[in-house]
């Protein structure tokens, strides 16, 4: 569904991404983690083309998507709910859902399933006329998560969902992305804590310093040391402090 | 009492004129965060046509005269404005400014720099009288196409989903995209409603001078961009509001000022502006919002 080979980002001399090669198959459900700066959101960015990079190929069901403008990328079924949800805080929840359905040719439908979604996240119809900033953080991940998901797309992905929430929110809000890709929705996610999407992913990746260092079933990095080596790269000889 | 009403007539219709010019900068200020001086350019040229197709029927003048503000506001966008959208705000502001510019200097080269006089509907200058009150037709036309205006762009940002897509754009244009939302179609609408708002008060403010100059619009994309400045960069009820205090204060200082200060009229309106900018930097809406968010 997705490919990605030797792909290079640079944000002047900073370079975010060194030839990151990762692929997403149709109906995965594969994890990114890495530590700050890692380049995860670097790499959801290019994806959906707000990103440009510098070299490298990224490929959607064999067609290139490099060059593309975004708008033109989320008509091809990607959707992506950026890092901090990025709801529209002064529009109604119910404004932030119809946006969510901005690519959809048929409006009838779209408005029918605006109404669906709002029965499927019952918060999100209570408080349909109330303003998006006004939802709590966990709320908010729910409007994020939803309205994406108006866009029918085929494949979503997230960045960092469980960032700012409670351990129990975050169990919700992956529930809901297990639920989704159940349905047939392929799900690629980035998150910091690898806890929880260890135990959703049936495949995971690890970034470090804009390159990978591990890709695999999460069981290969169940061992607390081995995830430690991937994601911290203790497996580079310790150099004693001067 | 008479003479309150009086005014107050005067600075409704001055101030919608106001209103209308700052909702045009503040729409585009508003998803591009470019101050459209140009605006003003746009209400000049719009008088130029409409003095040019005035001479067999009004309607059909006035038709044409929103056909070619709509048609010059879309071509700056493609020509000027499209290439700098990504630059930074000085980038796009110098842009402005040129724009602004070279439309003026055009017009003083086809046209010549002294103003031309040109009668038009000027039966619409009779006076309505309510009581003792005698208000010009023209304002009242003026009120109530800035009126019907506003309820039309309110009902359009609020109810189509092209106008949630515009307001989602202005606030977060980003991820107005991400979700689908076609950066080039929202800010061409954008600047063909700014074409609109130019044509109408490029209509109603030739009907209530009488006269033409290719620096007409310098004044009122000035007092378009102060106006949007008191009411809140970016926010267009804020715009609206501004062009209605800078109108009632500009009417109030000419109805009040003794008569050798009343050239320096928009001395005092200015002044004025800095005050309430000192003691509220991002306006009167804006300071509202960011103090509840605290
Ligand atoms: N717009 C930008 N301009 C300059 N540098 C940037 C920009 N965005 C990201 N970077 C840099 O690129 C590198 C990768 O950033 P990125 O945001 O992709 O990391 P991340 O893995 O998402 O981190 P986090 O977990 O903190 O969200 C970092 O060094 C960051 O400082
Ligand atoms: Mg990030």
């Amino acid at each position: 569904m997705l490919q990605i080979a030797g792909l290079d980002v640079r944000y002047g001399p900073i370079r975010a991404l060194r030839g990151v090669s990762i692929e997403v198959g149709r109906g995965e459900f594969v994890g990114i983690v890495g530590p700050n700066g890692a380049g995860k959101s670097t790499l959801l960015l290019s994806i959906v083309g707000m990103v440009r990079p510098q070299s490298g190929r990224i490929e959607h069901d064999g067609t290139a998507l490099m060059g593309r403008p975004p708008e033109e990328i989320v008509r091809r079924g990607i959707a992506l709910v950026p890092e901090g949800r990025e709801i529209f805080g002064e529009l109604t929840v119910e404004e932030n859902l119809r946006l969510g359905t901005t690519i959809r040719k048929d409006r009838r439908a779209a408005e029918a399933d605006v109404e669906r979604m709002m029965k499927e996240f019952p918060i999100l119809g209570e408080r349909r006329r109330g303003q998006a900033g006004k939802l709590s953080g966990g709320e908010q991940q729910q409007l994020a998560i939803a309205r994406a998901m108006l866009g029918d797309p085929k494949l979503l992905l997230l960045d960092e969902p469980s960032l700012g929430l409670a351990p129990l929110i975050t169990k919700q809000v992956y529930q809901v992305l297990k639920r989704l890709n159940e349905a047939g929705v392929t799900i690629l996610v980035v998150e910091q804590n690898p806890k929880r999407i260890m135990k959703a992913a049936t495949r995971l990746y690890v970034l470090r310093n804009g390159q990978l260092a591990f890709s695999g079933p999460p069981e290969a990095l169940e061992r607390a040391e081995d995830l430690d080596r991937a994601y911290f790269g203790f497996n580079e000889k310790a150099r004693p402090l001067p | 009492m008479t003479a309150f009403l009086q005014v107050l007539a005067d600075a409704a219709s001055q101030g919608s004129l106001y209103a209308l010019s700052a909702l045009g900068i503040g729409l585009i200020f508003g998803i591009m965060r470019l101050v459209n001086f140009a605006h003003g350019e746009f209400i000049m040229i719009g008088a130029y046509m409409l003095m040019l197709s005035a001479a067999p029927y009004v309607p059909l003048a006035i038709l044409a005269t929103l056909a070619a503000v709509i048609l010059l506001a879309l071509l700056t966008e493609r020509i000027a404005f499209r290439p700098v959208r990504r630059a930074n705000p000085t980038t796009l502001l110098v842009t402005s400014f040129a724009v602004s510019f070279f439309l003026q200097y055009l017009f003083v080269l086809i046209e010549g720099a002294r103003p031309k006089g040109f009668d038009f509907l000027s039966s619409l200058a009779e006076p309505f009288v309510i009581g003792e009150v005698r208000v010009p037709k023209l304002n009242i036309v003026t009120i109530g196409i800035t009126l019907v205006l506003l309820a039309a762009l309110a009902f359009f940002l609020k109810r189509t989903h092209f106008g949630i897509q515009m307001r989602a754009a202005a606030l977060n244009f980003r991820m107005a995209r991400l979700l689908g939302v076609k950066a080039n179609r929202i800010i061409a609408v954008a600047f063909a409603m700014s074409g609109v708002l130019a044509a109408v008060v490029s209509v109603l403010y030739v009907a209530a001078r009488g006269e033409l100059s290719p620096v007409m619009g310098l004044q009122l994309a000035l007092v378009g961009f102060v106006s949007t400045v008191i009411g809140g960069m970016g926010s267009l009820l804020g715009a609206v509001v501004g062009g209605f205090l800078v109108g009632a204060l500009t009417v109030a200082l000419q109805a009040s000022l003794p008569l050798e200060l009343r050239p320096f009229r928009e001395a005092f309106v200015f002044a004025i502006v800095i005050v309430v900018l000192l003691a509220r930097p991002r306006g009167l809406f804006r300071g509202r919002e960011a103090r509840e968010r605290v």
